[in-house]
């Protein structure tokens, strides 16, 4: 199993998306749109985990709050600065959400 | 470029070829024709290109620019767009029904004898967190057939009427298309039935979200109040007025009939509560499910008292003054009530800088794992690893990303 | 002359009425007054430094909302919380005041690290402000008790902690092998005191009068165990000559008799100066 965590991205989004207007003009039932949110979610983080390779650090002039529920963390960050070899970008106003790198597969045991 | 940006779309593709393939298999096993996959597969790839998010970010990005519509070739699939604006009604309606749950969620443990109901208590906020999608889905479903009977009416549909745009001439972007909006029986009238009022839009924007932001929230339910004709000026003038607050285009002045003119003042507030409700959809989207918006604790169903504006304006700069005012406000009370046991709690006891830090929210979203979250003090560092960034508007993707913070 | 001993945020002292009322009982709020009512001008000159500043550096307190609550959906809805469902417990910090509360399903709550008690309080209140604005409307702010405070202040002089534990043994215990300070306790005040050789001390006791009344207290008894001018020849001779005089030299330090309790100001103070220009050359050079 994995995290559903990436639909919330362009990519998870945008299929969605792609998925509700089929579901709409009745192409595909809803039972097949959730196999292939599935489907996604394999896919998603199995390529993260193997396909990408960059790093990158940041700093954030102040982290405003954070929270840790149900093993997912979480943070509201201000003034983030990130870089990878060289600068790469600046934000505002950042919002992480974490799950746990360590149990995949207990988390979403308890999540479904 | 930066390799987490140029790995962006590599693994977007590698995401969509897996999904896609893998997918193969449950539309043969309910006998789906393989096209409609490779439609499904086309719609994504195009939504994906025209977010623009895959895009080399400019060498140096200042400020978050909005998107405009430029005039590359975009391709549109014929049903891009009435959907997202039907997405945006199920949201609200879900809100609409989270603000129930919550509601419940708040009488629930505060009556004593419900007490042993907690592991139901317990329950209800994992309900909530069921993935958003799914749950989305559920309720459009519902929607889709509930529609006549909806207590709160808050359908809309739009259907773009122009279809099929290929390849977009240049002007495309300024020119006016007429789109059809679906509202329920005009609320208190004798007619059922659902309306259809048709009105003229830019086509730029059709682009993106920008209507269903603009045609979201109060002005959707404000209009299902009216009769047809007002319900269409109403809409007209308040598409046009938001379009032209944000220049987006110059929009031809629309004949106003005299009545509306009242309508043109209340227009301001509603457009901020249009954007409030706009961000508290954001919000509820990219959280995946960990928290749920905010915005309706203090909304109609709010329990407290208190008018919580009243620190709005404490920031960080002056949070010393504001605190000493409420220090005073603290005193008062407390030397009233010194003696009893329990004493009362107002809003001279809130916290104005909790208050504002979670009101934020932002399109800049990590969704990632932690491999170890650490603090000494206030110091905080952050180890993350398979990370998915939408900065300023642009994709990263990251397989580590560490980082401090300061609480 | 004992010097003043005060607390060191001793205006939101005042401010709070929770704790006037303690002094109040304790009299001693107009025992301070008059204290510095009395003090003469000249004395004022002289006394600058004479002041022993208490500081407060964790106050705990409970109190409880009387409901019950769902953690899980605090989590979900507070700010700056941790909840971790095997421990049944909610942490949820406050930036302001600076507190971190510890909330419980029961209603209770424990709130600790604040600055002092009328911080505390805030802290409190607001925590539970929060809780009802989250949704709990019927959250009370009852049986609000301050459990702890620990307060520390740092005396001008180094104090033998040996002698002294040995001439208190019947409220001290020192165990260099678990803790380099002796502990002390005064059981009137249900104050327990750690007295360190650097003249440091710090209390844990219930209340910050409590903690200020033990300061008192214990200031009287471990004066005769000052190290004196004595002390200066002896860190002077551990900086030019060797270990060895050193060591004959502590000997002697040791058995040095007691000196009387109310010694003048002026002594106190010339010493004070004495040791502080030597300060220099013990950083440079001793204990290394």
């Amino acid at each position: 199993m994995s995290y559903q965590l990436y639909r919330n991205t362009t990519l998870g989004n945008t299929l969605q998306e792609s998925i509700d207007e089929m579901i709409q003009y009745g192409q595909i039932t809803p039972a097949l749109g959730m196999k292939i949110l599935l489907q996604f979610d394999k896919s998603v983080n199995n390529s993260l985990a193997t396909r990408v390779k960059s790093k990158i650090t940041f700093k954030a002039g102040k982290m405003d709050t954070y929270r840790f529920c149900d093993n997912v963390w979480t943070f509201m960050l201000s003034d983030v600065e990130f870089k990878e070899t060289q600068e790469m970008a600046k934000v505002e106003k950042l919002k992480i959400v974490a799950c746990d790198g360590k149990s995949v597969t207990d988390e979403n045991s308890k999540k479904n | 470029m930066s390799l987490s940006q140029s790995s962006v779309m590599k693994l977007y593709q590698s995401v969509i070829e897996d999904t896609i393939n893998s997918s193969r298999e449950f539309f043969a096993e309910e006998g789906i024709d393989d096209q409609i996959l490779l439609e499904l597969r086309q719609s994504w790839e195009s939504k994906v290109m025209a977010s623009k998010a895959v895009d080399a970010p400019p060498p140096q990005e200042v400020a978050q620019l909005p998107k405009t519509v430029t005039s590359t070739v975009v391709k549109q699939t014929k049903s891009q767009y009435a959907p997202t604006i039907v997405n945006n009604s199920v949201q609200q309606l879900k809100m609409v029904q989270q603000q129930k749950i919550q509601q419940q969620q708040h009488q629930q443990p505060l009556q004593p004898q419900q007490q042993q109901q907690l592991p139901q208590q317990q329950q209800l906020p994992q309900q909530q967190q069921l993935p958003q999608q799914q749950q989305q889905k559920q309720q459009q479903q519902l929607q889709l057939q509930k529609q006549p009977q909806q207590q709160q009416p808050q359908q809309q549909q739009l259907q773009q009427q122009q279809q099929n745009t290929l390849v977009l001439p240049a002007d495309y972007a300024n020119k006016y298309v007429p789109i059809q909006i679906t509202l329920p029986a005009q609320t208190g009238s004798q007619e059922t039935g659902s309306r259809v009022l048709s009105i003229q839009v830019p086509s730029s924007a059709i682009q993106g979200n920008m209507l269903q932001s603009i045609l979201s929230g109060p002005v959707i339910t404000n209009s299902m109040a009216m009769a047809t004709p007002l319900a269409t000026s109403f809409l007209q003038q308040h598409v046009n007025s938001v379009l032209a607050a944000q220049s987006i285009s110059s929009v031809q002045t629309v004949v106003q009939p005299e009545f509306l003119s009242d309508v043109r003042t209340t227009q301001q507030q509603q457009q901020q509560q249009l954007q409030q409700n706009n961000q508290s959809f954001i919000s509820g989207n990219v959280t995946g499910g960990v928290k749920r918006t905010i915005a309706q604790i203090d909304g109609a169903n709010d329990s407290s008292t208190s008018d919580d504006d009243d620190d709005d304006d404490d920031d960080d700069i002056d949070d010393d003054i504001g605190d000493n005012d409420d220090d005073d406000d603290e005193d008062d009370d407390k030397d009233q009530n010194s003696a009893s046991d329990a004493e009362p709690l107002n809003s001279g006891d809130d916290v104005s800088d909790i208050d504002n830090g979670e009101l934020f929210e932002t399109e800049n979203v990590i969704v990632c794992q932690y491999d170890k979250i650490t603090r000494s003090r206030n110091k905080w560092k952050l180890y993350f690893k398979d990370g998915i960034m939408s900065l300023n508007g642009y994709d990263y993707v990251f397989q580590k990303a560490t980082g401090d913070a300061e609480w | 002359m004992t010097p003043i001993i005060k607390l060191k945020n001793k205006f939101n002292l005042n401010k709070s009425p929770l704790n006037a009322n303690i002094y109040n009982n304790n009299g001693l709020h107009e025992q301070e007054e008059i204290q510095s009512t009395a003090r003469k001008p000249i004395q004022d000159c002289l006394n600058v430094d004479d002041e022993i500043l208490i500081n407060i550096s964790n106050v705990s307190a409970s109190f409880n909302v009387k409901s019950h609550l769902n953690l899980r959906y605090l989590a979900l809805h507070g700010h700056n919380v941790e909840y971790k469902r095997e421990k049944a417990k909610l942490v949820m910090k406050l930036r302001k005041p600076s507190a971190t509360a510890i909330i419980w399903s029961s209603g209770k709550i424990v709130c600790i690290g604040s600055a002092s008690e009328y911080d505390s309080k805030i802290a409190s209140k607001r925590i539970a402000r929060i809780i009802q604005r989250l949704g709990y409307s019927d959250a009370k702010f009852s049986s609000f008790k301050i459990i702890n405070v620990l307060g520390s202040c740092s005396l001008p002089f180094s104090i033998r902690i040996i002698q002294f534990s040995e001439k208190y043994k019947l409220n001290s215990q020192y165990e260099p092998e678990l803790n380099p300070g002796v502990t002390y306790r005064i059981k009137e005040f249900k104050a327990t005191l750690k007295i360190y050789s650097t003249g440091s001390i710090t209390v844990n006791a219930s209340s910050e009068a409590i903690v200020q009344l033990a300061i008192e207290h214990i200031y009287p008894l471990v004066l005769p165990f000052k190290l004196t001018n004595l002390l200066d020849d002896k860190c002077l001779v551990r900086v030019i000559g060797g270990t060895k005089s050193q060591e004959q030299n502590a000997g002697i330090l040791e058995s040095t008799d007691h000196f009387p309790i109310n010694r003048p100001v002026e002594e106190l103070v010339i010493e004070r100066w004495k040791l502080n220009t030597l300060a220099p050359i013990l950083d440079n050079k001793g204990y290394k």
